[in-house]
């Protein structure tokens, strides 16, 4: 059983980088080694493994979530790191001067990016889940192509097509929805997405989480995530 | 330009960012994720994670991470991640076969006749050479009559004439063989200039080679059938209209598609058409040079109504409803019913009527989103 320990680690490099590979391959075979005991009872991960897949695939599955949870709780509560943090200084106050000279927030501005808001929810409702999964990845995630084709199991160019496909139904149907339901007129449809375009607070707030989201291995995608 | 489209593309991630959410709560366990990795999950329980996944920045990182994961071992432990079944559709060691087959294909179906049309060539050899055919032409004009095609050019022609004569019309095998060489060059001559792509070949060399698509040699010309019995006059009539035949190629290209349903706009310069496939083209100095475009893969349109420049309405078979409100991006519109649509006439990107088959009209005024009959 201790050959696929080499693989473990492999794997573990793979997912979480060189330098904390060893940790977390290590704690792993602890857990699915038993040597924790509850109950009175030694008790193993391998107890939650239920066939629904490959061993070797579920015990790459458990490491990559034990992987990102770490990552993500480590970046929910640790403080930032010198450089990171003299950066995220430079861009705050940045981001300050650059608020100060646009004007105050309008909220005239707020309410149309909060109904344009709410029509493209209600648009990512309407799609396909795999539809809607294909813009996560590009758009949040920030995948190529190529990465989100073997995600998904497709061709490059399929994705590529079907992006565009679902763009513009979503842009179909948001500008359906805010002219039919909320009524509004060609040029306020027009304005809501030029306040789109435009910098604002929001805006900012992501730049700054995903500055601090760098400071995961080289491998781990830039996904900057909404408030926890 | 380039950066207010970042700007767009940055505002769009933001808002998307925003309205799909971090869900956070909920996330299927290890097993789940391994299975979905593996496609080992059926359709529904694959498609319920995915709808997780849309929403879950968590587990799309825990995913990411176990794609990161799973290169091959070499002691034979789990394979990589399998690739779909699409991919392999296009290795080009198995496309370049089947896309010549098609090619072929193709040409044979184009080069059925229609009895109206006039014939064209496509000579692709030196127009000098033009002048030699008279002489490997047979005296009474019958046989191997190809023309001007002898069967010392190795560069030869597409004929288009109509059956149904018997002196000009070639035997069977010769001809065969010959269309067969005639497409290949053709195919060859249209892909070399053109993108290489299957459809674009497809296109050209089903009689409808574009004139920007093809070679500075290759040109077209038109002729009456009558003309093939002349054949030792038609040398010096071939040598005029092959140099001629630039001037009027325009004209020509737009007069040979004149079956083809012509979309017109109210700037004369700026024509669409209905070609197959589901292609439209679009011409924007009179039709001297077409511009494709693919709405709808597959679609038969049948009509179409431009209101403007860059405002286009399509209709046609199959519940079949598109438009275009910038010349280039289009959007199917929900059809008022399931039917197939035969006319359209639209006044501007919201107002339109459609008819279908059996008579029926329905009239938007909102750009398709709502459609009344019109009794």
């Amino acid at each position: 059983m201790t050959q696929f320990r080499p693989e473990l680690y492999r794997a573990a490099r793979a997912i979480a980088g060189e330098v904390n590979a060893r940790e977390l391959a290590d704690s792993l075979y602890a857990d699915l080694y038993g040597l924790s005991e509850s109950q009175g009872r030694r008790k193993s991960l391998f107890d939650y493994f239920h066939g629904q897949s490959k061993l070797s695939t579920w015990l790459r599955a458990v490491l990559a979530q034990r992987h990102v949870d770490e990552i993500r709780r480590a970046r929910r509560t640790q403080p930032l790191e010198d450089d990171a943090g003299a950066e995220r200084q430079e861009i705050s106050t940045a981001a300050a001067a650059h608020a100060s000279a646009k004007a105050p927030i309008d909220p005239e501005r707020a309410r149309y990016l909060a109904v344009l808001q709410a029509a493209l929810t209600a648009a990512l409702d309407s799609l396909d889940p795999r539809d809607r999964l294909r813009l996560a990845y590009y758009y949040v995630d920030d995948r190529t192509l190529a990465e989100i084709g073997r995600l998904l199991g497709e061709h490059e160019a399929t994705v590529s097509r079907k992006l565009e496909r679902t763009r513009q139904a979503m842009r179909r149907r948001v500008e359906v929805a805010l002219r039919e339901e909320k009524k509004w007129t060609e040029a306020q449809v027009r304005l809501s997405l030029e306040y789109v375009c435009d910098e604002w607070p929001f805006d900012l707030t992501e730049r700054v989480r995903s500055t601090h989201s760098r400071l995961q291995p080289a491998a781990e995608p830039d996904a900057a995530s909404a408030p926890d | 330009m380039a950066s207010r489209d970042q700007e767009k593309e940055k505002a769009a991630a933001n808002l998307l960012r925003q309205s799909l959410g971090d869900s956070g709560d909920d996330c299927p366990g290890p097993d789940t994720l391994a299975a979905y990795f593996e496609r080992s999950l059926d359709g529904d329980e694959s498609a319920r994670y995915e709808r997780h996944l849309a929403r879950c920045t968590r587990c799309r990182e825990q995913l990411a991470a176990l794609d990161r994961a799973g290169t091959p071992d070499p002691a034979g432990g789990a394979p990589p991640h399998q690739p779909s079944f699409w991919p392999w559709l296009w290795d080009w060691r198995w496309l370049l076969p089947v896309a010549a087959a098609l090619i072929v294909g193709a040409v044979w179906v184009a080069r059925w006749p229609t009895p109206k049309r006039p014939p064209t060539l496509v000579v692709l050899s030196q127009p000098q050479q033009a002048p030699t055919t008279p002489e490997s032409m047979p005296e009474n004009g019958s046989a191997s009559g190809e023309v001007p095609a002898p069967k010392s050019s190795p560069n030869l022609t597409s004929d288009l004439s109509p059956r149904g004569k018997p002196s000009p019309r070639a035997t069977p095998s010769p001809s065969s063989k010959q269309a067969e060489t005639d497409s290949l060059a053709a195919a060859d001559a249209a892909a070399s200039s053109a993108p290489a792509s299957k459809n674009d070949a497809l296109r050209a060399v089903g009689g409808r080679l574009e004139p920007k698509a093809t070679t500075s040699n290759a040109e077209t010309i038109s002729r009456e059938p009558s003309s093939m019995l002349k054949s030792q006059t038609a040398s010096p009539a071939a040598r005029v209209s092959v140099q001629g035949a630039k001037a009027s190629l325009a004209l020509e290209a737009v007069d040979r598609r004149s079956t083809r349903e012509i979309i017109s706009t109210p700037d004369p310069k700026v024509l669409w058409r209905i070609a197959e496939g589901g292609f439209v083209e679009r011409t924007q100095d009179g039709g001297a040079s077409w511009q494709a475009q693919l709405p709808v893969a597959g679609a038969q349109f049948t009509a179409g109504s431009a209101p403007s420049k860059t405002v286009c309405w399509l209709a046609g078979r199959g519940s079949m409803i598109a438009l275009t409100t910038n010349a280039k991006d289009w959007n199917r519109i929900p059809p008022p019913v399931p039917a197939d649509f035969v006319a359209i006439e639209a006044s501007d990107v919201s107002n339109a009527t459609v008819t279908t088959a059996d008579g029926r009209k329905f009239t938007t005024s909102d750009g398709g989103v709502h459609w009344k009959l019109v009794l």
